[in-house]
């Protein structure tokens, strides 16, 4: 495949899933939490009316997925944001400033790293109780940037001796600014590229809390608490979890694609830069 | 005479290193008249860029000045000021032209936005005028079409267009004071006339003083009036320009000029000095040139020469000066 199509595939097949999800409301076939007034509150396997089945409460597996899909998505898409933000801020500035802050920041940061990611997590949404979406995006967002501050400083590293810092210093620009619209903009490829695994990531572990009942809470859908709802023995309710399970796998893989494709497209742009 | 429009009074810039401690620029002193152009001439390595460098205090990090060190700009010591003082000169009053274009300008940036910076950071013009104004300086310099060229990103210019844009960058807010370094070095010899040519106009136009910092004694030829020659760390010769070309002080001197290809060598090798500019962790003791010098005697290995004045402008850091029954011939 062209490096052109090794972006599009995956590119389209993302803008599938956010059209998927953003039509969820007009697209699914049911309301996602109707539980069915006819009092067939049982789990369906697929059939022409539920193509996904339905779940213990009678719901429509499909509009729950649709749905879902909302939730999924958009907590990791607010919470790789608020991560790179966070980790451009950090590790600019850390590589920026250099010397002791910089090697303080970095030690600071290896503590950080060496706490599991998913213990934070689990400790949070037990000390929380019952985690409000919001507060879930928050605290994904705030482990996840550790790596994004890494990989900044590293980039800021490097370009704090290029010629054009020294160029702008010599007009009299600050320091700030420098770093701001000077620097800042060619860390651009390293943060596209990280962002895009960090969103396939972040889907996945959000599933996961999820499916530990620790995540997003019922009634409200996500592809984890599908998963959650699927759990028997012996697989009786295989559709609650291959749909879900084949949605979860599809939108990481689609978004580790999209990031090793950018990595490599972006890779003889910096070389020429 | 006037106070000079800038004054450098023995300028020492150190390093640390693994191999002890590298003294960069070792004591110079010179001063720069406004309207003047002053060239600085040397080989790689012999601290011309540094000197450059320090005169805005950008030296790198790690570089450690002497105490006793001062660069006096209109009355004032840049060494000393305060920070922000010495951004509003920077790129104000005093302006620098980077050897290399494509790597001084920020590749992500249009070349308009960077010009337009400049004139952005000092005056309190919107953001508009001051593209307007980035635009005007763009056509000045001779960049043709300049409004289309401004949007444009430093890749899509040629070597020389880049230059001129260094250029407007430079001279966009009229500056006392240009230091240039190595302003054509890095392009075609067709481009390098057309640049000096530019460089000379400006000149006229604003009065502007300039410092030329190059290794081309053809550069120094056609722009300086005066000219200091740099040797491992110190200026070992400072002499107006018909003298520096006509009756050279300094070996070294003599050897730069010797090395010049002219028509009449053609036929023959190009002439060098023998050897390299020693590291600066390791000057020689006495005078520094004396392993390349073909006049060296026992004298020049025990007493580091002093600059001794030959005339009105001329001063020259030889023991020659004092024993020239010593040269050979």
């Amino acid at each position: 495949m062209s490096a052109r199509r090794r972006t599009l595939v995956p590119l389209l097949a993302l803008a599938c899933f956010v059209v998927l999800a953003l039509g969820a409301p007009w697209l699914a076939p049911a309301p996602p939490n109707a539980i069915p007034a006819d009092g067939l509150i049982q789990s369906l396997p697929p059939t022409v009316e539920h193509p996904f089945g339905t779940d213990p409460l009678g719901r429509d597996v499909l509009s729950r997925m649709l749905h879902g899909a909302r939730v999924s998505l958009s907590v990791a898409f607010l919470s790789v944001a608020l991560a790179s933000l966070v980790g451009t801020t950090y590790g600019a500035a850390a590589g920026w400033i250099g010397g002791r802050v910089d090697a303080l920041c970095m030690r600071l940061l290896d503590v950080a790293l060496a706490v599991p990611r998913l213990l934070v997590l689990l400790l949070m949404s037990a000390l929380w109780g019952t985690l409000p979406l919001h507060t879930l995006v928050l605290l994904l967002g705030l482990t996840g940037w550790y790596d994004v501050a890494r990989l900044v400083r590293s980039d800021v590293r490097g370009l704090r001796e290029r010629d054009f810092v020294l160029a702008a210093r010599a007009t009299g620009v600050r320091e700030a600014r420098i770093l701001w619209r000077h620097v800042v903009p060619h860390v651009w490829p390293t943060l596209v590229v990280t962002a895009t695994l960090g969103v396939a990531n972040t889907i996945a572990l959000e599933a996961g809390l999820s499916f530990l009942g620790l995540g997003v809470q019922p009634p409200d859908a996500s592809w984890g608490t599908i998963l959650r709802d699927g759990q028997l023995p012996g697989g009786a309710r295989w559709w609650l979890t291959v749909f879900p399970g084949a949605a979860l796998v599809l939108a990481v893989l689609t978004c580790n694609a999209l990031g090793d494709a950018l990595r490599e497209s972006f890779a003889p742009r910096q070389v020429a830069a | 005479m006037t106070s000079p429009l800038l004054s450098v009074h023995d300028l020492r810039v150190s390093f640390f290193t693994e191999a002890g401690p590298a003294r960069a620029v070792d004591g110079v002193s010179f001063t720069v008249h406004a309207g003047e152009t002053v060239a600085l001439v040397g080989e790689s390595g012999c601290g011309k860029t540094l000197t450059a460098l320090s005169l805005l205090r950008l030296m790198p990090t790690g570089a450690r000045l002497a105490p006793t060190s001062r660069v006096e700009f209109d009355g004032a010591d840049i060494l000393t000021m305060p920070e922000r003082a010495l951004r509003s000169l920077r790129g104000d009053r005093i302006a620098m032209i980077f050897q290399e274009p494509m790597t001084a300008l920020n590749p992500v940036l249009t070349v308009g936005d960077q010009v337009a910076e400049v004139v952005r950071v000092h005056t309190a013009l919107s953001g508009r005028d001051a593209w307007t104004r980035a635009v005007d300086m763009l056509a000045l310099v001779g960049i043709p079409d300049a409004a289309a060229r401004a949007q444009q990103y430093p890749h899509e210019l040629s070597g020389g267009m880049r230059q001129r844009v260094m250029i407007a960058m430079a001279l966009i807010l009229e500056p006392a004071l240009v230091i240039a370094d190595e302003p054509t070095t890095a392009l075609d010899v067709t481009i390098q006339a057309q640049i000096l040519e530019l460089l000379r106009a400006m000149r006229e136009r604003s009065g502007m003083a300039l410092l030329l910092i190059t290794h081309d004694l053809g550069v120094v030829a056609e722009m300086a009036s005066r000219v200091l020659v740099m040797y491992a760390g110190e200026v070992v010769e400072e002499s107006p320009v018909e003298l520096l070309f006509s009756a050279p002080g300094h070996p070294y001197t003599e050897g730069l000029l010797a090395a010049v290809p002219t028509l009449d060598t053609s036929r023959e090798r190009l002439r060098t000095i023998p050897g390299t500019v020693p590291p600066p962790t390791d000057w020689p003791a006495g005078c520094r040139f004396r392993e390349r010098c073909a006049h060296a005697w026992d004298r020049c290995a025990s007493d580091a020469p002093p600059l001794v004045q030959l005339g009105p402008a001329h001063r020259v850091r030889c023991h020659l000066v004092q024993e020239p029954e010593r040269r050979r011939t």
